[in-house]
């Protein structure tokens, strides 16, 4: 074995060339893998970083339109006092809120949570107390569990900061503890609270409300998923008997909090894979190729060997070990290629995946060894043929001392033409994969977004707080006026407005709606519509075209809202029984309530009849928006005037610039400081930069992708050349003849580039029906084409024509200056 | 010590079966030195090959020692080659990447010998053969007679009882040529080793102690 392995060493530093080839053609294989398998360990085979944590799971509502939905916190209440296949239920919710710090003020994301999260999640508190039943409940002193990197960053890591009393969105709360450093959860959550204390003032506690809360669960030792799901659905069931205003439609159903994480990136993920495969699959086609090219001018070593007694057994050990040390100098390199290319996935992967864990991609022991296992069966899969063929081959030939190349032959075709065409084959799949995504995006860029998003800088202002808010509901709208006109002052501000569901953004919030001039559907058949909160001049500045009627003037009547108010169902029920609050609806709501007819001048309504929540009067009709993105089937939309709706929410600022809307900060900062010197600017992006963030996956894959397939391209490419240039090497004693006996140049350049590029097209030909019927598994990669796509097709074709014809060509050109008189002489 | 009884070598082409050899009938004894001879084609190489066990695809009756060949499966032929033949090519072929001592190693690697007491095997052969001083370097750093009689002493590195040269002077000049028939000789007459050599010179043929003649595959002078 030691033996062997240094003959090995011995041969590659004979042949550095060959060797640097072959280490780097593996570790660029081997590399892709590793780093996509990095991604795939730390999204889906890393355990989540709580104990037990198959027995974590997200219990969910359903209804029609949304099959996961957000759970209605009364329901949860009850799903608590009815369950026995849980060892304990939370529900938590996720928002930022303005904390008053000793550093100033900030707007941190706060998780409001009830009493057992922590205990599901098994986090403990790395500085005080843990969050106990008794916080958790109405009226309680709101406490406060601080984050590990909020209590270094605005208290300094103050040990005596437990007991000191913080104003969270104008309320006192007081310290309670600090959390661990190693505390993650899916969703951040800078600072923690209990729920149940600012249940109210959230809207938490009506049923119909399912506002971004979300439940996990720990099952009870020995209760499966199933059980567990058969149990909740049931308490669902009659809770949907119990209260039909709120929850008819609506069942419940879990599944496992990993399989939650990761289940919207699987399939991506595994094309990934498919697509490294297909990679390491050229490469080691290559690798076989060249080591099989080598085998011809080692078949004398072999014989010699044969003849002094060495066996199958001893040459195919030598052999092997060979290829075994060329796998590991591959996926040594490829590790390292590997590790930079989970560096470069870790800042380039779209949110999707960094939210799951994709933060953590990187090597650990299971990558290692995947890379290391990787690497050996890659070894074994490159080099077995070539040695097995090399041992079983006559030594009597070689030892004769004839200089004939015997090689494995498929009737008219030899083993190495074969393989070149499977790497043609295999590359051009890639690279109509890679072209049918690509054609998507251009596709994609051409959807109407519905606004015109060029010169348009978005951002956040912190609102004044609830307590504020509850003091002067009107003020808070008063606010929001009074800001943006201060911002439309500005000479380079075209139109500048407040909005609460900002397209492309996840910061939306929808209600469902009826007609009150129609029969009420039934509630599971509801539609739900987005709801926007706007300032007067919103359609301007975000370029939404008004179809028909007015948008609103900044003079609507104002409904009586007594101060101090709670901000409840009845209470609002109460302050607008008697007032239409005026509303502008997109086409295709009107079209989907009013089919056919003009909506202009219709009501509308929120919720469900019985329900009597607030009226809306139709005064306009505009375009329709990609709300949830472009790829995605346009929502109805309805907006309704701040002044006349002042909803507690954070709201986007919406700039319409004269010129550059980044240059815009600046001055839109100093207008801020100046009217409200208390609030704080964030969440600041151009509008464009939030669209491309929408396809931001999609590009990310379809960038992979392309890269997979321009290095697919190039082995191919190395491929098409060694074999070729290995042919015409063999082939020079023919030549010569040919050319003695009068071949002109041109009928040897038409000989050898004709043989390679039929390979090429028979590979592109086979390479094409692959395509088609891989084109079904990328399906959900793709938009508005099928797997039939002929700017795709011919996309890829192109440049694997042109790549493979300049490999052709150059051993090609080389055969042409063949000497005869030299080549007859050689051999 | 070997026996050959109607011994015929086919090679099936697509014109119809070429024989190689036909119905050979030969004894070599123990200690004899036996040259082979004939023209360009005569089959003298494919005879050589058989008698070293490296042609299996022969018709007819093989005897070495004691052994019947014929009936002996691939394996085991393999093991009787290795116990007892050593092989000497016109074209010394020494493996290239191999010094001249990993040279004379190779076959006892395959023979199982001991790292220990194959290096000790190795410096004995050197020193017997007088090439200690070329121990390290490559084939390629060596003359043509130098390559042969490290050749030599490579076949002869496993003791074996049977030496088969096939044209062991070809490729060297006369002076050279001479001192390898010389060491044959030597091997010959004081060792007790067994050689049959495939010459075209009378000259190096004169070195043995009977030549069997080939022409057109068939033994015409033995």
């Amino acid at each position: 074995m030691f033996q062997n392995l240094r003959y090995a060493l011995r041969q590659f530093r004979k042949a550095p060339g060959f060797t640097a080839v072959v280490i780097l053609t593996l570790a660029l294989g081997l590399g892709a893998n590793t780093a996509i398998f990095g991604i795939v360990n730390a999204t889906f085979l890393r355990p989540l970083p709580y104990p037990e944590p198959a027995q974590l799971v997200r219990v969910h509502e359903s209804s029609r339109q949304w099959p996961k939905q957000s759970v209605s916190y009364p329901n949860f209440l009850d799903w608590q006092q009815a369950q026995d296949v849980f060892s304990a239920l939370a529900i938590y919710r996720t928002a930022s809120a303005k904390l008053e710090t000793p550093q100033g003020a900030e707007r941190p994301t706060v998780g409001y949570v009830s009493a057992d999260f922590f205990t599901i999640l098994g986090v403990r508190a790395a500085l005080g107390r843990d969050l106990a039943p008794a916080d958790d409940t109405e009226g309680a002193a709101p406490s406060v569990w601080l984050g590990h990197e909020l209590w270094q960053r605005s208290f300094g890591g103050a040990a005596d900061v437990v007991g000191r009393t913080l104003r969270l969105e104008g309320t006192a709360v007081s310290v309670a503890g600090v959390l661990p450093a190693s505390f993650r959860f899916h969703q951040q959550m800078d600072l923690v609270v209990p729920v149940a204390p600012f249940a109210a003032q959230t809207f938490l506690k009506m049923r119909s409300n399912h506002n971004g809360t979300e439940v996990v669960a720990r099952l009870k030792p020995g209760v499966t998923p199933e059980i567990a799901r058969t149990q909740i659905a049931a308490i669902a069931a009659r809770l949907a008997q119990d209260y039909p205003k709120d929850n008819a439609g609506i069942s419940a159903g879990l599944l496992p909090l990993q399989e939650q994480y990761t289940s919207g990136s699987r399939n991506t993920l595994f094309l990934l894979f498919g697509a490294v495969g297909m990679v390491l699959l050229i490469a080691c086609v290559n690798i076989a190729n060249m080591l099989l090219a080598r085998a011809g001018t080692r078949e004398r070593e072999m014989a010699i060997r044969t003849s002094l007694g060495a066996t199958r057994g001893h040459l195919l050990r030598q052999l092997l070990t060979e290829s075994l040390v060329l796998a590991a100098g591959g996926g040594a390199l490829g590790l390292l290629l590997g590790a930079w290319g989970c560096e470069l996935a870790r800042r380039l992967m779209p949110w999707e995946l960094q939210a799951i864990g994709g933060g953590n991609v990187g090597l650990d022991h299971r990558v290692v060894l995947f890379s290391a296992a990787l690497a050996l069966l890659t070894g074994l899969g490159f080099g077995v043929f070539p040695a097995w063929r090399l041992a079983r081959h006559d030594p009597n030939d070689a030892l004769k001392n004839t200089r004939r190349f015997v090689r494995t032959r498929f009737g008219r075709l030899h083993l190495p033409d074969l393989l070149v065409v499977a790497q043609v084959g295999l590359a051009l799949m890639l690279l109509v994969g890679a072209g049918l995504m690509i054609r998507s995006l251009w596709l994609l860029s051409r959807v109407p977004s519905g606004l015109s998003p060029e010169r348009v800088l978005t951002l956040r202002v912190s609102p004044p707080t609830m307590e504020e808010y509850r003091r002067d509901p009107l003020g808070f709208a008063r606010y929001h006026e009074e800001l943006v006109a201060a911002v439309q002052a500005l000479p380079e501000v075209e139109s500048a407005a407040f909005g609460s569901s900002l397209p492309f953004t996840w910061n939306t919030s929808s209600s469902t709606v009826f007609a009150t001039d129609r029969p009420a559907p039934a509630p599971e058949n509801q539609p739900s519509a987005y709801s926007h909160v706007v300032t007067p001049d919103y359609f301007r500045a975000m370029g939404i075209p008004l179809r028909s009627g007015h948008g609103f003037d900044g003079h609507e009547p104002q409904p009586d809202m007594p101060p101090n108010g709670e901000l409840t169902e009845k209470a609002f029920v109460e302050i607008y029984r008697n007032f239409e609050i005026q509303c502008v609806v997109s086409q295709r709501l009107a079209e989907m309530l009013w089919p056919g007819e003009d909506a202009l001048g219709r009501l509308l309504q929120m919720g469900q009849p019985q329900m009597n929540l607030p009226r809306f009067r139709i005064v306009g009709i505009v375009g329709n928006t990609a709300q949830r993105g472009l790829d995605q089937e346009v929502t109805p939309e309805f907006y309704v005037p701040i002044r006349q709706f002042p909803m507690p929410m954070t709201y986007h600022l919406v700039v319409r610039s004269r010129q550059d809307p980044a240059a815009l900060l600046g001055s839109v900062r100093q207008v801020v400081k100046t009217v409200a010197p208390n609030e704080t600017v964030y969440d600041i992006k151009v509008m464009s930069e939030r669209i491309a963030e929408r396809s931001a996956g999609r590009r990310f894959n379809t960038g992979l992708f392309a890269f997979f397939g321009a290095v697919g391209l190039l082995l191919s490419a190395i491929g098409i050349y060694g074999v070729l240039a290995f042919n015409v090497g063999r082939r020079t004693r023919k030549i010569g003849i040919r050319m003695a006996l009068g071949a002109r140049p041109a009928d040897v350049l038409r000989e050898i580039l004709g043989s390679g590029l039929l390979l090429v097209a028979v590979g592109a030909a086979l390479g094409s029906l692959g395509a088609f019927a891989g084109a079904k598994l990328i399906q959900s990669q793709l938009f508005g084409l099928s797997g039939i796509d002929a700017y795709a097709y011919l996309a890829a074709a192109l440049p694997l024509l042109v790549v493979a014809g300049a490999a052709c060509l150059l051993p090609a050109r080389r055969a042409t200056r063949v000497d005869p008189l030299v080549a007859l002489r050689t051999e | 010590m070997l026996t050959l009884r109607h011994l015929s070598r086919v090679y099936p082409l697509k014109s119809g079966p070429y024989f190689a050899l036909r119905n050979i009938n030969l004894e070599i004894k123990e200690g004899e030195f036996v040259s082979i001879m004939g023209p360009s084609g005569s089959g003298k190489s494919t005879l050589l090959h058989i008698l070293g066990l490296h042609d299996s695809e022969w018709e007819g009756e093989y005897q070495f020692a004691d052994t019947d060949v014929h009936r002996l499966g691939k394996s085991a032929r393999a093991d009787l080659q290795k116990k007892n033949i050593g092989f000497i090519f016109q074209a010394y072929h020494l493996i290239d990447d191999l010094t001249v001592a990993e040279n004379l190693e190779v076959p006892l690697s395959y023979r199982n010998v001991p790292r220990k007491e194959r290096q000790a095997i190795v410096c004995d052969t050197l020193d017997r053969f007088h090439i200690v001083g070329k121990r390290d370097l490559f084939p390629s750093q060596l003359s043509g007679g130098q390559q042969q009689l490290v050749g030599v002493a490579r076949a002869l590195v496993a003791h074996p009882t049977l030496l088969l040269a096939d044209e062991p002077t070809g490729n060297l000049h006369s002076d050279q040529g001479h001192e390898i028939m010389e060491l044959f000789r030597k091997l010959n007459r004081e060792d007790g080793v067994t050689i049959v050599q495939v010459t075209h010179s009378i000259e190096n043929a004169d070195y043995g102690s009977r030549i069997v003649r080939l022409a057109d595959g068939m033994l015409v002078n033995n």
